[in-house]
């Protein structure tokens, strides 16, 4: 699905991502741990085609390259990023909002627009999915919604737009314990056939609801070590401080 | 047919051709002809606008001195023209001006008797004192140059009433057309809303079709006790028409105006508009949209006088520019000794798409009773890039999604228009405008 090769990213010359190789098979979950600072967000924002980095390396996805590609190209192949911090765009609301989605992602993939009665099914089902109140859907997109209800309505316009992969960009930040379950039900529910995802996370409590196959821990914009699941439940136990140990031999190695 | 070139000379030319004028109007009422004889004196004493003038600092005045104008003759309507332009295809306006002279042909069939609506010369013609103040030389919103030119030479207009108690079931809608090359024309529309009265009025400027008009429109309007109008002047045509407006309103008691000044398109537009709020409880919404491009210029002043207490006015001017556009916004609100317990709140906010476009925003708040409250704000910046990026992370191209962002910018100053098929038509002619 998605192939990673010595990605690195700098902001106005300030180095952010050394150098990432990742592999992402389909229908894999992976997590993404690490400190503030190590690079996760970095990640996120370059993968899905965010202004402003300079980049090099390889990211290819379906055999696509996709660095190349325009945000809304990556989106309409099939990628979503749930924000870590959602954009209030008032005077816009999510049903508008969502059906211009659709149509325009239906347009690069050149299909029809989608018929008005299938897609106020989709937004039914979706809105039962994340518990979402009737009204919801006409509110402008965020604006005024609290921490908890702009992660519900990323994970909300993950399902309606069902992605092929899709990256969680600290979805658990300001979610309490009901959120939390929630927005990992709605994750959960998609969790079929060939559909991956790439969860950040600062802490290991998202990850036992959101089960990865794969853990990563980010340090100062390298992987540092990766593991299965049981690895969420060391990090916790150890802190982030013994990976940094691992940062320390590498720079010690490449020092050599 | 009289060429009139604009600039210093033009005030020589136009005190010249002023007796033989007065001369063409012999059924005019004395109120009328000493209004004009009164504007006269009042031109006479005013320089033609430049830069030295404070509510001419910021405006582009060159484009004014280009042309050449031709009075249109005194025997119109009888002139054999072509019939007005269809605005709105499948629909006749309710009233029309073409060169200023009230039309005949080709308007609304009327079936509506819930207002009034009649040549304003043959309304002068029966004073009802009323009109009289509008006519002073005082009545005009402006008190500049081009208001007193006006006054003096105005050749015809509409006369609005909509009479005690009586609600419009739909907008009333006017057309205000030039036809001909270079035509100076300098109508006057008067509003009258009685009593209890609801209306919704829309003014459509359409220019020319040469594009090379000049217009020189004065309105004045008067709410009488808890009248209701809603007044829409809509400019969208993109041509090199002039268009000048100035708008005064007066407000009595519990009276409520909301206006809707949108100029979305053309060379140049100076909108004035001056409300007074004479009456206690009166409420008045000033709303304004402008979206110039290339090297098109607006001009949007308005003024507040709170006279009477617990009186409120809200306005909300946002600008959209791109190309070497140039915007002016100046907002003044004048709260009166009298005029306790006054609510007043003015908002600008101008979204630039270029960096070549530029923008002068100038609130002036001037406050002599001490149990107010007034606010003001102005803000002006660029497209938000993290709203760009966010709504392309999710599938819209680059063009659509700048063109949601223009349209729900715009949105809230036309959401109280009240005609549906009016506030999609702006909205879509701005997604359209802005769709590169």
């Amino acid at each position: 699905m998605l192939i990673i090769k010595n990605l690195k990213a700098s902001v106005n010359g300030k180095e952010i991502l050394k150098g990432i190789d990742l592999e992402i098979g389909a229908g894999e979950v992976h997590g993404i741990m690490g400190p503030n600072g190590s690079g996760k967000s970095t990640l996120a924002s370059v993968l899905s085609g965010k202004p402003g980095y300079e980049v090099s390396g390889e990211a290819t996805y379906k055999g696509k390259n996709l660095l190349e590609l325009p945000p809304e190209e990556r989106a309409a192949e099939g990628l979503f990023l749930a924000f870590q911090y959602p954009v209030e765009i008032p005077g816009v609301s999510i049903i508008n909002f969502l059906k211009t989605c659709i149509n325009e992602i239906r347009q690069y993939r050149k299909t029809g627009p989608i018929p008005p009665k299938e897609f106020l099914s989709l937004i039914r089902e979706k809105q039962e999915l994340l518990q979402l109140d009737t009204n919801f859907i006409n509110r402008p997109v965020n604006e005024g919604f609290s921490g908890g209800e702009k992660k519900r309505n990323e994970i909300f316009q993950m399902a309606v737009l069902e992605p092929a992969l899709s990256i969680l960009d600290e979805t658990d930040s300001g979610l309490d314990i009901d959120a939390l379950k929630i927005v990992s039900n709605g994750v959960n529910a998609m969790r079929t056939g060939n559909r991956s995802f790439l969860v950040i996370t600062h802490y290991q409590r998202l990850l036992q609801y959101i089960v990865p196959d794969f853990i990563h821990v980010l340090s100062n914009g390298k992987i540092v070590k990766s593991g299965r699941k049981e690895l969420a439940l060391e990090l916790e136990e150890k802190g982030y401080d013994w990976v940094r140990e691992g940062r320390r031999q590498e720079t010690g190695n490449r020092g050599k | 047919m009289i060429d009139i070139t604009m600039n210093n000379e033009l005030k020589n030319k136009f005190l010249t051709i002023f007796p033989n004028l007065l001369n063409s109007f012999p059924a005019e009422p004395n109120y009328v002809k000493e209004s004009r004889l009164k504007a006269i004196d009042a031109l006479a004493a005013v320089p033609f606008p430049s830069s030295k003038d404070e509510s001419w600092k910021y405006s582009l005045i060159q484009p004014l001195l280009v042309n050449t104008y031709s009075l249109p003759g005194n025997n119109f309507p009888s002139v054999k023209t072509s019939p007005p332009p269809v605005i709105h295809p499948g629909h006749f306006p309710d009233g029309a001006l073409i060169n200023g002279y009230y039309c005949i042909d080709g308007i609304g069939a009327g079936t509506e008797n819930n207002f009034m609506l009649k040549s304003l010369s043959v309304a002068a013609g029966k004073n009802d004192g009323m009109l009289t103040s509008s006519f002073s030389v005082n009545g005009n919103a402006d008190h500049s140059f081009f208001s007193h030119l006006n006054t003096a030479f105005w050749q015809d207009g509409i006369y609005i009433e909509i009479p005690c108690g009586k609600k419009t079931t739909k907008p009333v809608e006017i057309n205000i057309i030039s036809q001909g090359e270079r035509i100076l024309s300098q109508p006057r529309i008067f509003i009258n809303s009685a009593k209890n009265s609801h209306a919704e009025i829309h003014i459509y400027f359409y220019g020319s079709d040469e594009g090379n008009s000049f217009t020189n429109l004065v309105q004045n309007i008067h709410l009488d006790e808890n009248a209701f109008l809603n007044l829409v002047l809509f400019r969208s045509k993109d041509d090199n028409d002039i268009l000048l407006n100035s708008t005064e309103v007066q407000q009595e008691t519990g009276s409520h105006f909301i206006s809707h000044i949108i100029t979305l398109n053309g060379k140049w537009t100076r909108n004035v508009i001056n409300v007074s709020l004479l009456g206690k409880e009166s409420r008045a919404e000033l709303f304004g949209l402008y979206t110039p491009s290339g090297d098109q210029f607006t001009d949007n002043r308005t003024r507040i006088e709170h006279r009477a207490p617990n009186a409120s006015s809200n306005e909300f001017y946002k600008g959209v520019m791109d190309g070497k556009s140039t915007a002016i916004f100046n907002g003044k609100i004048f709260v009166g000794r009298d005029a306790q317990k006054t609510n007043a709140f003015q908002s600008n906010k101008n979204l630039l798409l270029s960096d070549r476009a530029v923008v002068f925003s100038k609130p002036e708040l001037q406050i002599y009773a001490d149990d107010v409250k007034c606010t003001h704000g102005s803000a002006t910046g660029s497209l938000d890039e993290d709203a760009l990026f966010y709504l392309r992370s999710r599938g819209m191209k680059y063009e659509t999604a700048k063109k949601i962002l223009v349209q729900a910018f715009a949105g809230d100053i036309v959401a109280g228009v009240g005609s549906e098929s009016l506030k999609n038509e702006i909205l879509s002619l701005i997604a359209g405008k802005f769709n590169s």
